[in-house]
């Protein structure tokens, strides 16, 4: 009778099973600790091999020594007891990818954690691997879009950098990671989001606010909340690079968001103490830039021959009271090819995001940047932060001469461009239309309390009378004399209309 | 190192000698010791240090059960 209650797919399986005998080494569980396991035996075990306890759970062999394994246990180690039987599995960790993965939030071990049903992958890719080498990439020349103003114009993003997100706690970091995302849509770039050591509220609040933007149908989210054991936020970022690569295979670009590596820097500082390795540093072991460097290097533009797709990394690190000199930070900005500053005195002054522009940085996305942006906004960056110590300096000095002047109100009115809402990704042309209204200085006679207003209505403005310089600027991605005339011409007559 | 060789029922001397020598000729000099478990239900069950072979009923319904949970 219960036979007939079996579905095909047991059945299909029992008829598959071979009843051989079998001849193995094994290992015994000497000690269990916060998710390591010590064991004795296994003499062939290989670095990083999938090891299988009697209970079921399985281990990651991360530590070998002359008679002892170290594994971290992946999942529940509570079931686990001294003198339990271990088999070494002979697979090395690795990760189900596929294109069903978009739209799902999983684990690290890509096992789904939403409600849509179990996943049918059959490839696999490693969690570990070696970033492409120099032959087969090429230099970075493909803007990735931000859909954000103040990071478009001065601190552009090419597809297969590596931009480091940096700040303290409530700047903002994750905000502009999913803005970045949400303007995806109409570039066909798939995401990766990545969450280490988050609460689990919080990436719940991130998968509805992707929903609600219509951003979840490319977007794949490997989530290791701070509930989940530290070995799981340990991996979270391989796991999440390792999917990304798989779309990279299929010559897509892919955008992924490391959120954050500072809590995934404290899960691996914890795994290695309890492994008993030697501490340096704020107690983080000695390999902890290798940690870090090793997962950004497989962020990567290819070449055509090999495929041609590119993978851009967005890490996020949080600084304690804006220090950006402490051990990780530093790490993290020497690898990445640049850094988006957050400043919370900033953020709670209303610019927001709270860029700070001065300290902000892009190595390499400048080439990539999109030509029209590159001319309009060229000088954007140095005068802004000319602004600012100006501006502080300004305060004590009531007359100043009329060069100084007229630096300090266009200061103050391309601040107040550079304001940006929450999950409102703004096009490239219209980001390039408002900031050469700036620059140029159409916006020097309108006041800063109605500049908000005037960017809003000039873009209506733009989109329903002049749509064809929308349509050049998209086309052309350069200022031509047309377009500059074309702006000219709009801006005039717009201003006629706009009263304040 | 020490080898146990487990099974449900005792075994003939006879068996015990073919044992004893197929463990020597892959181990060398080890001590031996044999020993009666309900639970492996049939087969035999060999531990040598690290080393195990598995030929019981109990191992192979084990590995079944695996097969179908996964």
């Amino acid at each position: 009778m219960i036979l007939l209650m079996l579905d095909k797919h047991v059945l299909k399986k029992i008829k598959s099973f071979e009843a051989k005998n079998e001849a193995k080494y094994i290992g015994r569980v000497l000690s269990v600790a916060d998710g390591i396991a010590r064991i004795s035996g296994l003499p062939q075990v290989a670095y990083l091999e999938l090891v299988e306890f009697a209970n079921g759970a399985s281990g990651v062999a991360i530590n070998l020594e002359e008679t002892v394994v170290g594994a971290i246990v992946l999942g529940d180690f509570t079931g686990i007891k001294e003198g339990m039987e271990v088999k070494a599995t002979g697979n090395i960790l690795s990760v189900p990818v596929g294109d069903e993965l978009l739209g799902r939030v999983v684990n690290p071990l890509g096992e789904p954690l939403d409600e849509e049903g179990s996943l049918s992958l059959s490839t696999r890719f490693p969690l570990e691997k070696i970033a492409p080498g120099v032959v087969a990439r090429e230099p970075v020349n493909v803007p990735l879009q931000t859909g954000i103003k103040a990071i478009d114009a001065m601190t552009a993003i090419g597809r297969g950098q590596r931009q480091l997100i940096i700040g303290d706690r409530n700047t903002g970091k994750t905000t502009i990671a999913i803005d970045t995302i949400i303007n995806q849509k109409e570039e066909n770039v798939l995401c990766v989001y990545v969450a280490i050591g988050q609460k689990t509220s919080r990436v719940a609040q991130i998968v509805a606010t992707l929903k609600e933007h219509d951003a979840m149908k490319y977007t794949t989210i490997v989530s290791a909340t701070a509930s989940d054991p530290a070995s799981y936020q340990y991996l979270a970022p391989y796991s999440g690079v390792s999917i990304a690569e798989y779309f990279l295979s299929k010559g897509k670009d892919v955008l992924i968001i490391y959120d954050d590596l500072t809590k995934h820097a404290y899960a691996y500082r914890q795994i290695s103490l309890v492994l008993r390795r030697p501490s340096g540093r704020e107690a983080y072991p000695g390999d902890v830039f290798y940690l870090h460097s090793r997962l950004l290097e497989r962020a990567c533009r290819l070449n055509k021959e090999h495929g041609g797709g590119s993978i851009t990394a967005l890490p996020i690190i949080e600084t304690q009271a804006n220090d950006v000199s402490a051990y990780i930070p530093t790490n993290v900005i020497s690898i990445t090819d640049g850094q988006i500053y957050l400043e919370s005195d900033l953020f709670y002054a209303g610019q927001r995001p709270a860029i700070n522009v001065g300290l902000s940085v892009s190595r390499v996305g400048g080439a990539a940047q999109n030509k029209a942006m590159k001319k309009v906004a060229g000088n954007l960056r140095l005068d802004l932060a000319q602004y600012r110590s100006l501006a502080a300096f300004a305060q004590f000095a009531s007359d100043l001469d009329e060069a100084t002047k007229k630096q300090i109100d266009r200061g103050a009115r391309m601040t107040e461009l550079l304001k940006q809402g929450q999950h409102v990704p703004m096009p490239v042309e219209q980001q390039i239309a408002i900031i050469w209204a700036g620059t140029s200085g159409h916006l020097d006679d309108i006041p800063v309390a109605h500049i908000q207003r005037f960017e809003r209505e000039f873009l209506d403005y733009l989109e329903s009378q002049h749509k064809k310089v929308f349509d050049a600027l998209k086309k052309e991605k350069q200022m031509t004399d047309d377009i500059v005339k074309g702006l000219t011409k709009a801006i005039e007559d717009f201003k006629a209309t706009f009263s304040f | 190192m020490k080898a146990n060789i487990y099974s449900s029922v005792p075994l003939a001397e006879k068996e015990k000698d073919t044992i004893r020598s197929l463990i020597a000729d892959r181990f060398g000099e080890v001590s031996m010791e044999f020993h009666i478990r309900k639970d492996v239900l049939g087969g035999l069950r060999i531990e040598v240090g690290d080393w195990v072979f598995d030929g019981s009923i109990q191992g192979k319904l084990e590995r079944l059960l695996h097969t179908i949970k996964n």
